[in-house]
């Protein structure tokens, strides 16, 4: 794999930061911000281009969705489709599609860089983290008194389909985490020109 | 709102700084530069000695509070 170089002055920065980071009688705080301290330089330092921390988020937010989709498909449909060949097909094209995205999606980001989180985006990560939980179980509730109680449909959760229900239980809070992220980080306010 | 006013528009003009030059000096995205201006976020005691520190000046001639 091919190293990374950058110039002297950067060099003696980083391993200036990867020494602190390393010192054990400094206080962990002391040592998470040389850490951060690190990725910042190193971000400085990468002649890629950047996508900045609201862009990956959106990107996030639609393959995080898209894989909550597909999962979510697989499990409700899974008991319909089970032992048909229609069924299996369907369920590979689904997960070839999923995966070209991740493919794709992968390619993509491994010729940009990405800008680092900062104080105010992890703060607003952490409460789009806590708001997305909340979300979900009030989405999972309604859904669930819709499906089972006012449209008196069943669903069997069993050793084929739980894992597929999971999966979109986890996909579907990281879309909802980034999406929600997005709202707090843009709210009030519009790009300023400067 | 925050309780405090910032005259960190005020002290970037005056050295012909932009708001992503000022995010890079200190670590920190456009965004939050954004948001400190309009007094919508609190900054760590860190970020706010480390903008005092880009303008030359004290934290509290950055950060104006009201007096009571």
């Amino acid at each position: 794999m091919k190293k990374t170089v950058y110039d002297e002055k950067t060099n003696a920065k980083l391993e200036a930061l990867k020494k602190q980071y390393k010192d054990k009688s400094l206080s962990r705080e002391e040592r998470a911000e040389a850490l951060k301290e690190i990725a910042r330089v190193t971000y400085a330092a990468d002649p890629r281009p950047a996508v900045s921390v609201r862009k990956q988020a959106v990107t996030n937010a639609l393959l995080f969705f898209l894989d909550a989709l597909v999962f979510g498909f697989i499990a409700v449909t899974d008991r319909a489709f089970r032992d048909s060949s229609a069924g299996n097909t369907l369920s590979i094209v689904l997960f070839s599609v999923m995966l070209i995205f991740i493919v794709f999606f992968v390619i993509r980001t491994g010729r940009y860089k990405n800008e680092p989180d900062d104080e105010l985006s992890r703060e607003n990560k952490r409460k789009a983290s806590l708001n997305a939980f909340l979300t979900l179980l009030i989405v999972v509730a309604v859904v669930g008194l819709v499906w089972f109680e006012i449209l008196e449909k069943t669903f069997t959760l069993d050793s084929r389909n739980w894992l597929g229900f999971f999966c979109c239980l986890v996909f579907a809070y990281s879309g909802l985490s980034n999406a929600i992220f997005l709202y707090i980080d843009g709210k009030g306010e519009t790009e300023e020109e400067e | 709102m925050n309780e405090f006013t910032t005259r960190i528009k005020e002290l970037r003009a005056a050295r012909d700084m932009k708001q992503g030059e000022l995010a890079d000096l200190v670590g920190v995205r456009r965004e939050t530069i954004i948001r400190l201006e309009k007094g919508l976020y609190n900054p760590s005691l860190k970020l706010a000695v480390d903008i005092a520190r880009v303008f030359g000046c004290t934290v509290e001639e950055v950060f104006i509070f009201p007096e009571e």
